[in-house]
């Protein structure tokens, strides 16, 4: 009793705390040198308990109407998917996101004690703009809808329709329409119409709760603009046409579109097959709603609108980084175009800004960076003004702007060790790119070889001419090459003469340099392994293969590994789990056989770890997220600084990932065959197909944050009956490669 | 012997070339104990569509028809992995099974002579190679195995009884021929050991039970080979026709063994 008073007061004056003056108990973000979202304060239950656990209490306590097999399924589904979001590294708790929308929430349900215990608000990270409730009381608002509201008004609003949701058992009942109807009558018109239908009562009564809490109508149709507008960026401001031009850069204005590009969305589109109804259908609904309702409240802001604008903020420069580890590169450049106006010297916008060149230089020179860019269709509001210049830049056109911006970057922060190591990446990716010759480049900028262009042009065109004639064939070729030669000036080679002081930078040549002769190296070694004999290659090949997660590492941080198991080819959430928790009780017993220092940061482990733990499996899943995301690409982790707190925080810079997957699929297809061509051979393949039927995949991937990528990988795929000594065994072999020297 | 010896110590002296493969929770060493046996039905593909496919065992004081026998035997095997997915070993197996003599008939008389199953012990000593994927880690999980080896096949040294009836019996299901003293009489084997080679193909499977041991079992494929230069007359001239000699034991012996193709076994190994 007395815990529960201590903590109840805690609550309050947390609340307090943000109510009185705008400000929490946590540090004020300084958004010159902004930091992640990071979870505050004790983990919650929610995060600790096992999912089976947690289906299993849900299966004494009869939580649901459901019944016997119906009830299970339900909650093996609903737990593990959400689970699975709790655990992605992305939902973070008691960060100021978070505080704030608990607060908002409290001010919802300040009449129902009930369910204020019983929610619980958590922040995901994510730019598509969405909030959902969950059957088990949790409400998701992702940054990404935080960062395109305009008033505290509209989240409550947003909240309201959520916790509606909830009270009103919306998701429990979906399930139970969907199995109760017949398969026939499970059409996607069907099963629109029943949401939209769930969606009109969550906008009615959520109305009434906004309305009870004092809220001002004049929001409600602005909250639905918002809904409406939300897949845009979170403001809509030209780019300008001088955005990428500097003292050595010089982009002609003919490189970007001529048109504008207007705002697609309606009102009432069609919602035939829509999980919600269309704006203008919601809008006419909560419009009939407001008449009923009198005597509304003036609330905006019951926090302040500076605290508002303050999270809002946090939310708009959290979206860049989400947008980093999507590789959506050019959007995450048109957000700290946006932010860049207020924070001109913010290191996280340009360290981001760094991160996003490089990362579109590395997949430009993979011809893969218009996968990342809009579609000329799809060209919509300010935005696809640059998506419209990215996809018009040629390969080199584009490598050399990424470098002339990482360089200017670079000269800002000339002491920022996450920078140097993003230029250094970006000079690599330009030794790699083929063509991109430095002898092509003008050692004039572009406004000089202009003036040299249009005086030589004006004064003396005759004369050069001449000049020319008396050239041999292979000196006119020669002069048409050399950049510097003010008669090859050509406009829509601009970037030939943005980098005229880089190729003169002793740094920059002597990177370079470094660079081109490992790849000149690398080379030879390739040409070598040409000539070489089968066996010689075979040999070499398989040395190559046993260096590959060799590093010497006596200390590892190993990170909660991914592991399926299939059944019937479906997973098996609870197997899968309980799996996952041995694979980490393995490790941890294999790594102390070789005395190595594992240290596991895994969902099981997290009671132990408490927060900071949870936040560095967060940073470290962010990074692996990166990695699959763009696994073309050597990406630059997007919380490298953050990472190398962590390398400090354990003693080691090397990271293991795994993931596990296991089915168990004999073939007796081959059993029938052999039977009817042969009897007895049946009973030699049917054994075998029993025995032979396990498919076991092993994946590992060692992270070098020292080096800021991948050191190398290990794969297995055996076929034998799964168990936790097989599991150790592989996990001994991976271990001591670890801790073994390279070959 | 020293062969063996030598062999052994190749094994041994392998670690440099074994150092890329931890092994078994880092033990390279590998010793399976194995019992293999073969069932009737898999013993010999003819004896599938062979109804006489009949010994004649001693009951009492008659030789009554049995049918195919239980062939079994043991192994033991040292092997050590030089790659995860490569390993040489040595084989020694025992094998234990039983042939079976076809009647003759006194030459000029009455009687046919049957006799009793002779029971054989067979020595092998067989180098192999194991293979398995790429994702494989020997000496755990699936592999495949590979062998060539020398047979040593020796009659087990006891009296074995002819047993003479004036009726002619065709070896079937229900033979029994009461063994008449003044007219029977016994026999003992102690010729020297027939020689036969083996080629193997195994495909064997280790499932871990604790970091040292593993449970084995698997099939394998044998091809027996081995020469003689036997013709039976069948007729018996003098008692002394009847002594089993190296070319019969041989003939019988690859005839009871040249279709044995598959085996089943199962066993411990001990990884060290």
């Amino acid at each position: 009793m007395n815990l529960i008073k201590l903590r109840f007061s805690t609550v309050c004056f947390v609340f307090l705390a943000i109510l009185l003056d705008g400000n929490s108990l946590l540090a004020q973000q300084n958004f010159n040198d902004y930091k992640t979202l990071a979870s505050v304060g004790t983990i919650p239950a929610d995060f600790t308990q096992l999912t089976y656990a947690k289906i299993k209490d849900d299966l004494k306590t009869e939580r649901t109407s459901l019944k016997g097999k119906n009830e299970k399924i339900f909650l093996e589904g609903i737990h593990y998917s959400i689970d699975e979001m709790l655990h992605s590294g992305k939902v973070i708790y008691g960060d100021e996101i978070t505080l704030y929308l608990n607060a908002v929430a409290q001010k919802i349900l300040k009449d129902d004690a009930t369910l204020q215990k019983e929610l619980r608000f958590y922040t995901l990270k994510s730019n598509v703009s969405n909030a959902f409730s969950t059957d088990q009381g949790i409400v998701f608002v992702t940054t990404g809808l935080i960062s395109q509201l305009t008033s505290e008004a509209q989240l409550a609003y947003i909240l309201a329709h959520e916790i509606s949701h909830y009270t009103e058992k919306h998701v429990v009942e979906t399930f139970d329409w969907k199995t109760k109807t017949d398969r026939s009558d499970r059409t996607i018109e069907k099963l629109s119409q029943y949401s939209k239908e769930k969606e009109f009562d969550a906008d009615k009564i959520g109305l009434k709760m906004y309305h009870a809490a004092g809220y001002s109508k004049e929001e409600i149709l602005a909250t639905f603009d918002v809904l409406m507008f939300s897949y845009l960026p979170f403001d809509e401001i030209a780019i300008s046409k001088t955005y990428f031009n500097s003292e050595y850069m010089f982009v002609p204005e003919s490189m970007f579109s001529p048109e504008k590009y207007p705002i697609k969305a309606v009102e009432d589109e069609d919602d035939s097959k829509s999980s919600h109804p269309n704006i203008k259908k919601r809008k006419d609904a909560a419009e009939k709603e407001l008449a009923n309702l009198s005597n509304w409240g003036k609330i905006v802001y019951s926090l302040g609108e500076e605290k508002f604008k303050y999270i809002r903020k946090i939310a708009r420069f959290e979206s860049i980084r989400n947008d980093v580890i999507d590789a959506n590169y050019a959007d995450a450049i048109y957000s700290i175009f946006l932010l860049e106006k207020e924070y001109p010297n913010s290191i996280y916008l340009q360290r981001m800004k760094a991160k996003s060149w490089l990362g579109m230089a590395q997949l430009k020179e993979l011809n893969k960076l218009n996968a990342t860019l809009q579609k000329a269709s799809d060209y919509e509001g300010e935005i696809a003004e640059l998506h419209f210049f990215l996809r018009k830049l040629d390969k080199i056109g584009l490598i050399t702007l990424a470098l002339r911006q990482v360089q200017d970057i670079k000269k800002l922060q000339p002491n920022d060790k996450e920078i140097q190591l993003i230029w250094e990446r970006m000079v690599k990716t330009t030794t790699i790119t083929e063509k991109f010759d430095l002898t092509a480049f003008s050692s004039l900028k572009f406004d000089e070889a202009k003036i040299e262009f249009e005086r030589i042009k004006a004064d003396t065109t005759q004369k050069v001419e001449n000049k020319t004639e008396n050239l041999s064939k292979y000196e006119k070729i020669k002069k048409k090459k050399n950049q510097n030669d003010p008669l090859n000036f050509d406009v829509e080679k601009f970037y030939l003469y943005g980098i005229a002081d880089i190729i003169k930078s002793e740094e920059f040549l002597t990177t370079f340099n470094k660079f081109k002769k490992e790849l000149d190296e690398q080379k030879a070694e390739e040409e070598k392994e040409d000539l070489l004999s089968r066996g010689e290659r075979s040999k070499l090949n398989k040395k190559e293969e046993e260096n590959q997660i060799r590093c010497d590492a006596q200390d590892l941080i190993f990170v909660e590994p991914i592991v399926y198991r299939y059944r019937h080819g479906q997973i098996d959430r609870i197997k899968s789990e309980k799996l996952g928790e041995d694979f980490v009780e393995i490790i941890e017993k294999t790594s102390k056989d070789l005395d190595m220092n594992v240290t596991t940061i895994s969902s099981s482990t997290l009671k132990k770890l408490g927060t900071p733990g949870f936040n560095e499996r967060a940073v470290l899943l962010s990074y692996l997220q990166q990695i699959t995301n763009e696994e073309d690409i050597d990406v630059f982790p997007v919380d490298y600084t953050l990472l190398t707190d962590i390398q400090t925080n354990y003693g080691t810079s090397k990271v293991m990932f795994s993931i596990l997957e296991h089915s168990y699929q004999p073939q007796f297809s081959a059993v029938l065959f052999s039977s009817v061509l042969f009897f007895p051979a049946a009973l030699v393949v049917f054994p075998l197909e029993i025995l032979m039927g396990n498919e076991t995949d092993l994946n590992v991937i060692i992270m070098d944050i020292d080096k800021g990528g991948i050191a190398g990988g290990k794969f297995y795929h055996y076929k034998e009956p799964l168990s936790n000594l097989s599991i150790g065994a592989h996990l001994y072999d991976v271990l001591t490669q670890v801790k073994s020297k390279p070959l | 012997m020293k062969k063996i010896v030598k062999v052994l110590l190749m094994l041994v002296f392998v670690n440099q070339v074994s150092a890329q493969n931890p092994g078994y929770f880092g033990k390279k060493n590998v010793l399976d104990f194995s019992v293999n046996f073969q069932s009737p039905l898999f013993a010999n593909l003819r004896t599938l569509s062979r109804k006489d496919a009949t010994f004649l065992a001693l009951d009492g004081s008659n030789l009554i028809s049995k049918k195919d026998q239980f062939d079994w035997g043991f192994r033991f095997n040292y092997s050590r992995p030089l790659k995860r997915n490569f390993a040489i070993g040595l084989e020694f197996g025992f094998d234990y099974f039983s042939v079976q003599r076809e009647s003759r008939r006194e030459n000029y008389g009455s009687y046919n002579f049957y006799f009793e199953n002779i029971d054989v012990n067979s020595m092998s000593i067989m180098p192999k190679f194991e293979f398995s994927s790429d994702g494989g880690l020997l000496p755990m999980g699936i592999s495949h195995q590979l062998g060539f080896g020398v047979r040593l096949i020796k009659p087990v040294d006891k009296e074995y009884t002819v047993a003479a009836s004036e009726e002619y019996l065709l070896y079937s299901s229900s033979i029994n021929i009461p063994i008449e003293p003044d007219y029977s009489s016994y026999l003992k084997y102690d010729g020297p050991s027939i020689k036969g080679y083996t080629l193997m193909y195994a495909l064997n499977f280790r499932s871990p039970l604790t970091k040292s041991l593993m449970l084995n079992y698997g099939i394998r494929y044998t091809l027996n080979f081995m020469g003689s230069t036997y013709i039976n007359d069948y007729n018996v001239e003098n008692l002394s026709d009847l002594e089993l000699n190296e070319a019969e034991f041989t003939d019988i012996v690859r005839y009871r063994k040249q279709f044995s193709l598959i085996q089943a076994n199962i066993g411990l190994s001990l990884a060290f």
